[in-house]
């Protein structure tokens, strides 16, 4: 808990840090796709310190090429 | 975003520890484990057929040589294809970095600090790769050159220390395992090894300063990473044996604590370990530059540094959840990842190629149109004009297109080399019939604009003269006088190009 509310007050103070500087120069879509990773970012990593349980994505990445796998290998045998 | 260069040398380094990458860690124990002390051929095998591969990004990278990989993306396929594949290629370089993370957490936790969480070293990691970024790829390809000559040295040394132990035994019978298993071998070992340097597309072609010689660069950085790779599998197979070498997870680093040298000279391991942290560093490094431009480069972004810090508080968390254990880990690099990695890095390639090529050959068509034309109409200027007959000489050389185009491209190349000028590079390279044409076109030009002065007319007179005798093949001919209005003429060339 401790450590979710400590990643949470790093992601604000980066967001403090370059979201003026980024308005001062009127970079909007900057600021939109920064904003975007950032609140990924933290929930993924508030997620993390929780110990909730979220899956990998490369199991649906998996998911997906499992049938050209399976071709494949019988193709070879 | 500013232009950073960076050398031939710094991108043959480049390539060299970029090859080497996380294959020294993870692919011993992965190909020992399906053709036992097969290994090495098949290593050696799929070092050549890496050949092929760099090949393929070679030409790939000089159809668009202002461009790199993700810009040359949406160029090619178009606005709307080309963000979608580029989005399939980062999700390859952002997981794969993840995964990366996770490598390095992995190997320090289990064979070094067992205690520490591995969230600690990919912190830690990434917070260097990301600094990295932030400073850009010439600082880079600096720190790289840095850390080259030490990564030799201590592979050298490596190899020299384990060689008391090797045994014979341990490698016989040879060609042994079935056709089946070496094939696959080939391939988790290409798909390692080499499908990552479709990276390097990224900086390839537009910022190396010598195109040539970097070319070069590409084959031999990817060679001795292989040969690097084949010694030290070759090793592990020799000293661990293969059954032993499969078993592990890390065989490269089990190889390094077997080192004794008089009982005394002993457990040197971690210094080993400099090797592969370098050459994760390199990789990761490549994987998280490539995923950041590529996102900054999609959304039209004009900087792509703002990006670094999220997109490294995303690639810790990845870090973290990407494989649960270490089998996860090893059944999705032995099966998913190479046909992964092959769909993202191979066919979309030879797809961006194949369009490439196409498209080019139709503008080709257009565009000899309507340099045709122009020199017609500059044809009846200078009749009009009725200026000398040296200059319509000029011009019919100019309508003589190929050996004309010939000349121009002597000319820029030695631009190139004087200069190293890489905007003059890339039109030289860009199809290269295409942009001769303009550039004969751009030569009419200036003899059109320079009618006005007779001391230049005649400097023109010259060119044309020593065109013509480059045309009958006695160039050697050109005496002084004739060279150096040749060299003013490749000025007034270039001022037009810019």
């Amino acid at each position: 808990m401790v450590l979710a509310i400590a990643i949470l007050i790093i992601s604000i103070i980066i967001a403090l840090l370059y979201i003026p500087k980024l308005k001062k120069q009127q970079e909007t879509k900057t600021i939109l796709v920064f904003s975007i990773l950032l609140l990924i970012g933290t929930a993924l990593n508030m997620g993390i310190a929780l110990k909730i349980n979220i899956p990998s994505p490369l199991d649906f990445i998996t998911f997906i090429f499992t049938p050209i796998k399976d071709f494949i290998v019988s193709l070879t045998k | 975003m500013e232009k950073e260069i960076i050398s031939s040398r710094q991108f043959t380094i480049i390539t060299f520890l970029l090859s080497i990458g996380t294959a020294i860690l993870i692919v011993p124990s992965s190909i020992a484990s399906s053709s036992k002390q097969d290994a090495w051929i098949a290593a050696s095998i799929g070092v050549v057929l890496s050949l092929l591969v760099v090949k393929l990004f070679l030409t790939l990278g000089n159809q668009t040589p202002t461009l790199n990989f993700i810009e040359a993306n949406e160029k090619i396929l178009g606005r709307f294809f080309g963000k979608i594949t580029v989005i399939g290629f980062l999700s390859l370089t952002l997981f794969a970095g993840g995964e990366l993370l996770y490598f390095i957490g992995a190997f320090m936790k289990t064979e070094v600090m067992p205690e520490t969480p591995t969230m600690a070293f990919a912190l830690l990691f990434i917070i260097i790769i990301m600094y990295a970024t932030y400073l850009g790829i010439e600082n880079f390809a600096r720190s790289a050159e840095i850390l080259f000559p030490m990564f030799v040295l201590i592979f050298i040394f490596f190899v020299v220390s384990i060689t008391p132990q090797i045994k014979f035994e341990n490698i016989q019978p040879i060609m042994e395992a079935s056709k089946t298993s070496i094939l696959y071998s080939i391939i988790r070992f290409i798909s390692v090894f080499s499908f990552s340097l479709v990276m390097l597309l990224m900086i390839y072609p537009a910022s190396v300063n010598v195109q040539q010689s970097s070319k070069k660069g590409f084959y031999i950085g990817m060679l001795l990473g292989g040969f690097v790779l084949v010694t030290l599998i070759t090793l592990s197979i020799l000293v661990l044996g293969p059954a032993n070498t499969a078993s592990r997870t890390f065989p490269s680093y089990a190889l390094a604590q077997r080192i004794s040298i008089g009982n005394f000279l002993q457990r040197i391991e971690i210094i080993m370990a400099f090797m592969w942290i370098v050459s994760i560093f390199i990789r990761t490094f490549m994987y998280f530059y490539t995923t950041v431009v590529g996102i900054a480069q999609i959304m039209k972004l004009k900087d792509h540094r703002p990006l670094i810090l999220p997109m490294g508080i995303i690639m810790v968390g990845l870090s973290q959840i990407v494989h649960p254990d270490i089998v996860h880990s090893n059944i999705y690099n032995d099966e998913i990842w190479p046909i992964y990695a092959f769909v993202c890095t191979i066919l979309l390639p030879i797809l961006l190629l194949i369009v490439a090529v196409i498209r080019n050959r139709k503008s080709q068509g257009n565009e000899a149109k309507t340099v045709n034309g122009e020199n017609k109409q500059e044809n009846e200027a200078n009749a009009g004009n009725a200026d000398s007959n040296q200059q319509s000489q000029t011009n019919t050389n100019n309508t003589d297109s190929n050996h004309q185009n010939q000349d121009n491209t002597n000319n820029s190349d030695s631009n190139q080399q004087s200069q190293t000028n890489t905007n003059n590079t890339d039109s030289n390279h860009q199809n290269q019939d295409n942009t001769n044409n303009s550039d004969s076109n751009q030569q009419s030009q200036t003899n059109t604009n320079n009618t006005d002065s007779n001391h230049q007319n005649q400097d023109n007179t010259n060119n044309s003269d020593s065109n013509q005798s480059n045309q009958t093949n006695t160039g050697n001919t050109n005496s002084n006088q004739e060279h150096q209005p040749k060299s003013d003429n490749a000025k007034t060339n270039q001022e037009n190009q810019e």
